[in-house]
């Protein structure tokens, strides 16, 4: 048993950000889509052969959020890049009542500029047009821009195309925190260990991750910078340390300690500092996460015998309020962006799946279908649910989503490997 | 520590009578110089001892590790022929003393054999330790009992469904449980750890019943080489 610790070194190598690996992507696949998809043309930008396919970026981000219909672009079709351009009886006899078009060029500073414009056809005016420069490397990171200002225009929501997800991975004895675009590409290693790692959390600005891991042959929690990659230790106390949830501020976290017994509740600044206990039972209380004004967290805790999810002051004052009530099994809850719902695994004869809860209302939803359904994670606009689900006889781990509406379905599939403890990121403010 | 605050109080006490105050603080400080000195032999004196205890037990915990040795080499060939020995039934009030002492035996051999034993199984989302495995839970508190220089560690597991996280809490309880229940008979605190793997560390990977039912569960783990 000598070669152990040696060996463990080796795997263990912990490393921050490392190249991606194309084959181990995320690709994902619309199941099911809205009834009312809005109609779209997207027309190749001039010279964008040149500088990688933005167009097509564009349009797989729109199609792949359910509430768009891609029109295939006619043989020979003549490729505007400008609104004069616009030949528009030609277009309205194909159909289409959206049109994007646009223009890349090279800049003398290094930097590509990509213009772009977004045309009602049937009122032949444009309703969106805008120009940007970015490094060549940030190509994807541009078309998930364009996107993102195309779907806001035409849907009103917010677009969450430019957002990052991030998930852990298992390859046979290794497991690994990838972080990678929303739509699956441009995937990165963030932590790779030959223990379990489980709850990775993005932190309210998107640079820290924090994440449980039993590298130390017990769960202690840890925080990594992932842009520095830099990590420390928040948690390591007696027993076991879990469930990190960031508050709003970033400034502190709530998670679960067993340190006096039972798991409990406690508040800790980032810092790992200034530890205070919010729970006190003799109960299970776990799986923390606060409202987005920070005010209340929302918990699952056996206090019911079962678990069963709960709200309480995030001050740890007054009494929690019991939420569900449907069926014995209730767990990992999550507050909706807008603070009114949350989402939450919630079992019926034998099957774990994922369902809303209107907060005023008490109205369940249940959006899913499958056997074995985990950790739901909203997108920051509300309108998309990613969570973890198990396909075949083994229960390998996939990503999937669903609209909070329940109407769209997709899938992220990876060719090798177990996904699962799915997260999305916040939308990066500028 | 508490040397120099006592010095410190008599200064200050001293202190309090001024006539003498000039000459009675040079003779303090040639005491607090002396004490200091005293402290720091005494420190000293401390630790070449504790170097020398250190060592003595790790002679001791040697030994131990060989008689034990020993012992369990002595202990598996009795468990065989007590397995293999015809079972012969006795009247009323016919024991003796040597027979006594055979008895006892006898109960020795079957601890060993449930000390072999080292999982507790669990209903599912149950953490209340069933009937049938209380006498695996109480082999393994009396052998610490009888042994309290034995550490054990309760890995507490449980089957892949539902929540990872409320898993991780349920396994601290399954965990949980048998400490409880071992230090009730009368096991010391500082000889058990509990850990929760939730489920993390499935022993069977089906998604079928008889899988999950192996993997809710909790592992006794003896830390040192010294197994029962």
């Amino acid at each position: 048993m000598n070669f152990l610790p040696s060996l463990r070194v080796l795997i263990g190598v912990f490393v921050f950000i490392i190249s991606c690996s194309a084959f181990a992507q995320l690709t994902i696949d619309v199941i099911g889509g809205g009834q009312d998809r809005i109609p779209i043309t997207i027309v190749p930008f001039s010279k964008e052969k040149n500088f990688g396919e933005a167009s097509k970026i564009i349009a797989s981000d729109l199609e792949l959020s359910g509430l768009f219909k891609i029109k295939k672009l006619p043989e020979n079709s003549s490729s505007p890049a400008r609104f004069q351009q616009i030949n528009f009886p030609y277009w309205r006899e194909e159909g289409a009542e959206n049109l994007v078009i646009g223009e890349m060029n090279n800049l003398e500073n290094g930097k590509y500029r990509v213009r772009f414009r977004l045309v009602d056809l049937l009122k032949k005016k444009q309703v969106l047009g805008a120009s940007f420069e970015f490094k060549p490397t940030q190509i994807r990171q541009a078309a998930h821009r364009i996107a993102d200002l195309i779907y806001e225009k035409l849907t009103g929501d917010i677009g969450v195309f430019s957002t990052k997800i991030c998930y852990v991975v298992k390859k046979g004895k290794v497991f690994e925190i990838q972080v990678a675009d929303a739509d699956g590409f441009n995937n990165k290693v963030v932590h790779r260990y030959s223990e379990p790692v489980i709850s990775p959390r993005w932190s309210p600005d998107g640079k820290k991750i924090a994440y449980v891991s039993f590298e130390e042959k017990k769960p202690i929690v840890y925080i990594l910078d992932i842009y520095r990659g830099k990590r420390k230790v928040l948690a390591s106390f007696e027993g076991s340390n879990s469930a990190p949830a960031w508050a709003p501020d970033s400034k502190s976290l709530a998670i679960t300690l067993t340190k006096d017994g039972v798991s409990q509740i406690y508040s800790i600044r980032s810092d790992g500092k200034g530890l205070r206990q919010i729970t006190r039972n003799q109960s299970i209380d776990t799986e923390p996460n606060f409202s987005p004004d920070g005010k209340y967290i929302l918990f699952t805790s056996d206090r019911a015998g079962g678990p069963q999810i709960y709200q309480m002051r995030s001050d740890g004052r007054g009494k929690a309020k019991r939420l569900t009530f449907e069926g014995r099994y209730n767990v990992s809850p999550r507050y909706s962006p807008d603070g009114e719902s949350f989402v939450f695994i919630h079992r019926s004869s034998g099957q774990f799946n994922v369902a809303t809860q209107d907060l005023s209302s008490g109205v369940v939803q249940i959006l899913t279908s499958g056997d074995m359904d985990h950790s739901p994670t909203f997108a920051p606009n509300g309108k998309i649910i990613l969570y973890a689900t198990e396909i075949g006889k083994k229960g390998r781990g996939i990503l999937a989503a669903v609209s909070s509406d329940g109407r769209i379905k997709r899938r992220y599939s990876i060719r090798k490997g177990d996904v699962r403890e799915p997260a999305w990121g916040p939308i990066l403010t500028k | 520590m508490k040397q120099f605050l006592n010095i410190f109080l008599l200064i200050a006490i001293l202190g309090g009578c001024a006539s003498q105050m000039q000459k009675e603080s040079e003779i303090e400080q040639r005491e607090l110089y002396d004490q200091s000195k005293l402290a720091k032999q005494l420190e000293f004196e401390q630790q070449a001892k504790e170097q020398d205890d250190f060592a003595r037990q790790q002679d001791a915990v040697r030994e131990q590790q060989e008689r034990l040795a020993k012992q369990l080499e002595l202990d598996e060939r009795q468990a065989e022929e007590f397995s293999s020995a015809e079972i012969v039934p006795i009247e009323e009030n016919q024991l003796e003393e040597a027979e006594i002492d055979e008895v006892a035996d006898a109960r020795s051999q079957l601890d060993q054999t449930l000390l072999a034993k080292r999982s507790i199984f669990f209903e599912y989302d149950r953490f209340d330790i069933a009937k049938e495995f209380i006498p695996i839970v109480e082999a393994h508190a009396n052998h610490l009992i009888r042994n309290p220089e034995m550490d054990i560690i309760i890995n507490g597991h449980c089957d892949t469904r539902g929540s990872r996280e409320y898993n991780l809490a349920l396994g601290q309880r399954r965990a949980n449980s048998v400490k409880r229940a071992m230090l009730l008979l009368g096991v010391n605190d500082d000889q058990v750890r509990t850990v929760s793997f939730g489920a993390e560390k499935p022993v069977a990977n089906g998604q079928d019943e008889e899988s999950h039912a192996r993997n809710r569960r909790s592992d006794i783990i003896y830390e040192s080489t010294m197994l029962p």
